[in-house]
Formats: structure tokens, C-alpha cells, sequence
């Protein structure tokens, strides 16, 4: 397993093997969603899931 | 529980108050926040100010009392509540003033809740409270965004009329004049381009990113036998935050510059009608930040953070006091300014619950800075 770690609650993440960049998956222990930002050897970086998009008005 | 926030609501929304005509329902808030024992003030635009606590950070909770014109009968009717402003914006409003009530004796933290006059029209109430230089640490301004949504960011404004004129005559002699409204449409198409190279220059795709321009009025001619010697055109320009309103209109000046050289008899004036300027907030910044967390907490959504094609209040505080500062509030808000305007109950006792946590995460997050 490779491991990450949760950028809110510090929390250690065991990532399967076969874990690629942009794929989503929450942290245990807070609950916060995640993305996987780079995988490098066993090692993962994630960040807090942001989705983003656009509209009108006011 | 849900009682009085629909009670509140309800009320606010049978007050009708379009701008300019907002001296009812400030009266009401006025009153309503002194109850909860906020310290109120009115200030000389008609902005209803109420404090809650004391203390440092101090966070401003600004919303508008004014609406659009064209009144809707009040009433629920399967969750939902209907009337004129219930999405743009006296929701939101309603919520920010209740969520704020719940730190009446907060002693780490003031809220003060805007209630601001003439959003829709010309931003007095903004304006005057940035002339009155209310120091603030944090600013979240109470319009729909949809409950799951944070709008972090809006395209600037601009609104020009452009006076064409030319020597008009006889029609049965066309050839001998020249037609201000079809000068005026060949500037509009000369102008319409500019757009496309903005863009270009941006380099981001979306509309948010793209100068969007618009041709919103024409007035010339009077279709009798007679080449029209007059044309006025209102262009309507959605800027984006890479460029500013002095940019886009240096740009229509090279362009009608451009244009007279193969036009020489042809006048024409631009006159700036009225222009916001385009503002991003940050969207790493703490409020955010715990408006996210508050959003994921009492939604179990994964909050979407927006940038909206529109303008709003934000741009104005927010490129003057460079605070982090976000808009926010429950809504669609699709349903703005429609015959149809309604919130959804659920989503707007939610949005309180929002605000509330946030501002205890502002007021966390600020000790432990």
C-alpha cells in the first residue's frame, strides 16, 4: 500500500497500489474528500477536493 | 425551531421594496435585530447596521433589503416559499441576520450584519459603507449562490452609449447621405470583435474568462423618408478579471479611431454610462475555507466554488478592502428577477446553520493565527 496524508486532520492514508492522479477518495478518520494530486514511488500527495464551476446573475 | 426563520422571511418578503424604496422594510430589520439585542444604527443611505458581540476578528455579514421591481404574492406552498427577493436576496438577508443573532454575547468576535439599500440599482449602499470605513477582518455577502456554492468570483460591468451622427436627407436620394443607424451598426460590428482578441489574449476558456460584449439599446431613425442623421447605441461589456474597464474602453476608442479614418464625416461620441470592476477573491482564504467545511458538515456535499458571469456587491467591497471576502447564500439562482422566484425551505434553514458554523470556524481559526 502507499501512503498519503490528510492535508486537514494529518491523519496517515493507506492508498491501494494502483492508485492515478485525479482519482477522489475521502479520509477516514475526518471524513474531508480528497484528490490525488502525484504519485511518486510510495508516496501520494492529495489535496482537499474543490470542485469548480461557472454561472450568472446578481 | 423552524418557525421563526420562515416567520422572518415570510414578513420581509410581503414588505415590498424595490430599490429606492427600501424606508418599510429597514424600519422592520431595524426593529427586528434590536429584539434579538443586536446594537443598531442607520446610516444616511438607509443601510440598517446591527452589531452582535464584541472583540476581535470583526466579520461582516452584508446583505440587500432592495429587490427587483414587480411584486409576488406571499406563499408556501410544498416547501417552498414564494415572493419577490425570496432567492435575490431577502433569504439570504434573513438567514445572515439569524445566524448572527446566536453571538448576541460573543465576547471573541464582533458580526456585523450589513442590511444594504440598492444592490440592484447603483450600489449606494456598498458604497456608503465604504465611505464610512467599517473595519472588518472578514466579509461574506448573502446572495444566491445555492446551498452547496460559494461564489468567489464576477466579471466586471461596463455600460457605454455611443452617439453616432452623420448628415441625413431624403431617402429617395440615400446615395447622396450617410445613415447614422447603419453607421452605428457598422461600429457595433467593429467593436463586437474586440471580444474575440480579449480572449485571445486571456488565454483561460469559459465565459467567466472571455470579454463578453452586448448590444442592449438603439434609438435613431423614425422610419418616415428620411436617411436618420442620429443614432445612439447602449453596449453592454461582461469583463473579465484580466482585464479592466480603462483597458476595454481604451480599446473601443482605438477601434471608433480606426473606423473615422474611413468615416471622416462621421461623429462619434462614447459616453461611460456606469462600470464595475471585475473582482476575484481568494479562494484558498480562511473563509473559504470554513464556509466549505460548514457546507460539507451540513450538507454532506462537496461544496462547488463559482465565478459567476454576473456582478454583485463583493466586487465593489472587495477590490477596495482586499479582506477575504466571499458571497454566499441559498438559492437558485436561475429564479432571480422571474415571476417565479420561490426558496426551498430546507435550503434556507440549512444556509443559517451554514452561516453559523462558519463564523465559529472564523472566530477558531482567527485565536489559533
Amino acid at each position: 500500500m502507499k501512503t498519503a496524508k490528510c492535508p486537514d486532520c494529518d491523519s496517515e492514508l493507506s492508498v491501494s497500489e494502483e492508485v492515478m492522479q485525479g482519482e477522489i477518495l475521502s479520509c477516514p478518520c475526518c471524513g474531508l474528500e480528497l484528490e490525488i494530486v502525484t504519485v511518486n514511488g510510495g508516496t501520494v500527495e492529495v489535496k482537499e477536493l474543490v470542485l469548480e464551476g461557472e454561472d450568472w446573475g446578481e | 425551531m423552524t418557525d421563526y426563520p420562515v416567520r422572518l422571511l415570510t414578513k420581509m418578503l410581503d414588505i415590498y421594496s424595490p430599490s429606492g424604496k427600501e424606508k418599510e422594510i429597514s424600519q422592520f430589520l431595524y426593529e427586528e435585530m434590536r429584539r434579538h439585542g443586536f446594537k443598531v444604527r442607520q446610516d444616511n443611505v438607509g443601510n440598517v447596521i446591527g452589531e452582535a458581540g464584541r472583540g476581535s476578528p470583526v466579520i461582516l455579514l452584508c446583505g440587500h433589503m432592495d429587490t427587483v421591481t414587480g411584486f409576488i404574492p406571499v406563499r408556501i406552498e410544498s416547501n417552498k416559499i414564494y415572493g419577490r427577493g425570496a432567492v435575490d436576496a431577502k433569504a439570504s438577508l434573513a438567514a445572515l441576520i439569524i445566524a448572527a443573532s446566536a453571538f448576541i454575547e460573543e465576547k471573541t468576535a464582533k458580526i456585523v450584519v450589513a442590511s444594504v439599500v440598492d444592490e440592484e440599482g447603483a450600489s449606494k449602499g456598498v458604497k456608503n459603507l465604504l465611505k464610512e470605513k467599517v473595519a472588518v477582518d472578514y466579509a461574506i455577502f448573502g446572495e444566491p449562490s445555492g446551498v452547496d456554492k460559494i461564489t468567489i468570483g464576477y466579471k466586471g460591468d461596463l455600460r457605454i452609449e455611443i452617439t453616432c451622427k452623420t448628415i441625413g436627407g431624403h431617402s429617395a436620394a440615400h446615395w447622396l447621405y450617410e445613415s447614422a443607424v447603419e453607421k452605428a451598426i457598422e461600429i457595433w460590428n467593429e467593436i463586437r470583435k474586440i471580444s474575440s482578441s480579449a480572449t485571445k489574449m486571456g488565454g483561460n476558456s469559459g465565459h467567466f474568462y472571455t470579454l463578453d460584449s452586448c448590444l442592449t439599446g438603439i434609438r435613431g431613425g423614425k422610419g418616415n423618408s428620411t436617411v436618420p442623421s442620429k443614432c445612439q447605441i447602449i453596449l453592454d461589456f461582461r469583463i473579465p478579471p484580466n482585464l479592466s474597464v480603462a483597458q476595454v474602453i481604451n480599446e473601443v476608442h482605438k477601434v471608433i479611431e480606426e473606423y473615422q479614418k474611413t468615416n471622416p464625416k462621421v461623429s462619434v461620441k462614447v459616453k461611460v454610462i456606469d462600470f464595475v470592476e471585475p473582482f476575484e477573491a481568494d479562494a484558498k482564504s480562511p473563509v473559504v475555507k470554513a464556509l466549505s467545511r460548514s457546507i460539507r458538515e451540513v450538507t454532506r456535499r462537496t461544496p462547488m466554488l463559482l465565478r459567476k458571469t454576473g456582478t454583485g456587491d463583493m466586487n465593489i467591497f472587495g477590490r477596495e478592502t482586499h479582506v477575504p471576502v466571499v458571497t454566499y447564500g441559498p438559492g437558485d439562482p436561475a429564479l432571480s428577477h422571474t415571476a417565479n422566484e420561490y426558496i426551498v425551505v430546507r435550503e434556507y434553514l440549512d444556509s443559517i446553520e451554514i452561516y453559523k458554523r462558519t463564523i465559529n470556524k472564523l472566530i477558531e481559526s482567527h485565536e489559533s493565527a
